[in-house]
């Protein structure tokens, strides 16, 4: 009788070739339908290799199995579960199937965890870089904004100097009111130096620090001021304007409306309603008919407020009653630097 | 009273010492930098020392004033531009008589030259 070992490690080693194969055919097939994902001709082909590669493993190892058993001398064994062995071949079949679709699944899984990874890894670098170069634009913004007030520092005390050395009182008048147009400009790019927002500043701290100074460089302390301003918040293209008109009006009435006038007071209101921002600046002073030069004649401090007005799209109402009032209105314009 | 000026700015440092000569005070010096007013402090001994933040080298202001209060025992009044709080709270902790925002008033000056309280942090 002829030995049938040799077909049989033959067949086995068939098989373990079939299954090896397959593995190969189905890892090349998955590389050109990731390359092709798009196209559903890719997909169904990826599908059926898939399918043919569960089915050749699991006929292969049901062939492995059973010659190995044969092989082994246990044909005992095998004609026990010949009658199942098609039931073997579909649950071997069912089992790499699952198994096969789990892998899938989990190296989808997997693959979009690493991509969702490497994008969030860039994100955060972009966002590092981006904050980075922020930080640096408000430090170099900050130096501007440092210089710029020292230049006007530099720029007040020539101012301070001339006044020294000139002795005619009307001169030294001048250049005092010109040094207060600078201060008021300086003070707006102080407040800019200190802020965290370059773009907008409180209007409110502004106001009050330039009153301040108003009522050190021209006030006497019988002058009472009475500031309710709100909270808004201005950008450079209308705060330095605003700062020049109110440092006219109320200088203006420093200088000439009190006289002998018992208590003295000047107000000043600023609110926004509706994107349109109100100032009124008011004095008890004797108003226009007797006040020496009050608007009168057409001063430069006149011309700079209405040019100024008109610079800031505004509108402006004098009022001459118990004083001399004015009202401003303007709209909330976008801020720029 | 005699005063000594640390300003790197050379027209500031001008302008307080036609300021200060207004009143009754003598500019003993004008250093623009730590070493110098630290060498006008030793030969110069002044009463007061006027002292900008900024200045040229590696020390600021406030470290020279530091050393000038500890070594020197002369009363320190700042000038400075940099008003961030941070600078401030450094520059107080030295107990400076006085602490003033540029641009400076001749009044200004003359008023903090004449107080004498330090300030406290």
């Amino acid at each position: 009788m002829i030995s049938m070992d040799p077909i049989y490690i033959v067949d086995i080693i068939g098989s373990s070739m079939t299954i090896v194969l397959s593995f190969l055919a189905l890892s090349a097939m998955r590389a050109i339908y990731l390359r092709k994902r798009g196209f559903g001709l890719y997909t169904y082909l990826y599908a059926q290799t898939i399918a043919l590669c569960i089915f050749a493993v699991s006929r292969s190892a049901g062939h492995i199995i059973k010659y190995l058993l044969l092989t082994l001398g246990q044909g005992n064994v095998w004609k026990a579960i010949a009658p199942v062995s098609g039931s073997i071949n579909s649950f071997t079949f069912i089992i790499f199937g699952l198994a096969a679709l789990m892998y899938s699944n989990i190296k989808r899984a997997s693959d979009e965890m690493d991509a969702l990874e490497r994008s969030e890894r860039e994100l955060r670098k972009a966002k590092e870089s981006v904050e980075r170069s922020l930080g640096e634009k408000h430090v170099l913004l900050k130096e501007v904004h440092h210089r710029v007030k020292n230049n006007m520092a530099v720029i007040t005390s020539l101012l301070d100097m001339q006044m020294m050395i000139i002795e005619e009182p009307a001169f030294k008048r001048v250049l005092r009111e010109c040094k207060q147009r600078v201060k008021s400009m300086a003070l707006v790019h102080e407040k800019l130096y200190k802020a965290r927002d370059f773009m907008r500043i409180g209007v409110r701290d502004y106001i009050e620090s330039l009153m301040g100074d108003l009522m050190d460089s021209y006030g006497n302390p019988d002058i009472r001021t009475r500031i309710a301003v709100s909270d808004v918040g201005l950008g450079l293209n209308i705060l330095i304007p605003l700062g020049l008109i109110i440092n006219e009006i109320v200088s203006n009435s420093l200088k000439h409306a009190f006289g002998e006038i018992a208590s003295p007071e000047i107000l000043v209101n600023l609110k926004e309603e509706g994107g349109l921002v109100s100032l009124e600046i008011s004095d008890n002073g004797r108003g226009l008919e007797e006040g020496e030069g009050r608007d009168r004649q057409k001063t430069l401090g006149v011309h700079i407020i209405d040019a100024l007005v008109g610079q800031i799209d505004g509108h402006m109402e004098k009022e001459f009653r118990n004083g001399l009032k004015y009202t401003i209105t303007f709209p909330l314009a976008e801020a720029s630097l | 009273m005699k005063v000594l000026i640390v300003e790197d700015e050379a027209l500031l440092a001008m302008s307080y010492k036609m300021a200060l000569e207004e009143g009754e005070f003598e500019v003993v010096g004008i250093a623009s930098s730590a070493d110098e007013a630290f060498r006008l402090s030793v030969t110069k001994k002044p009463e007061v020392v006027l002292m900008d933040i900024t200045l040229k080298g590696e020390l600021d202001g406030i470290d020279s004033a530091k050393f000038i209060r500890t070594n020197y025992n002369i009363p320190i009044i700042f000038i400075t531009g940099n008003t961030d709080e941070m600078t401030k709270k450094r520059a107080l902790e030295v107990k400076p008589r006085g602490y003033l925002e540029k641009p400076v008033d001749c009044e200004k000056l003359h008023q903090a030259l004449c107080a004498d309280n330090s300030l406290d942090v």
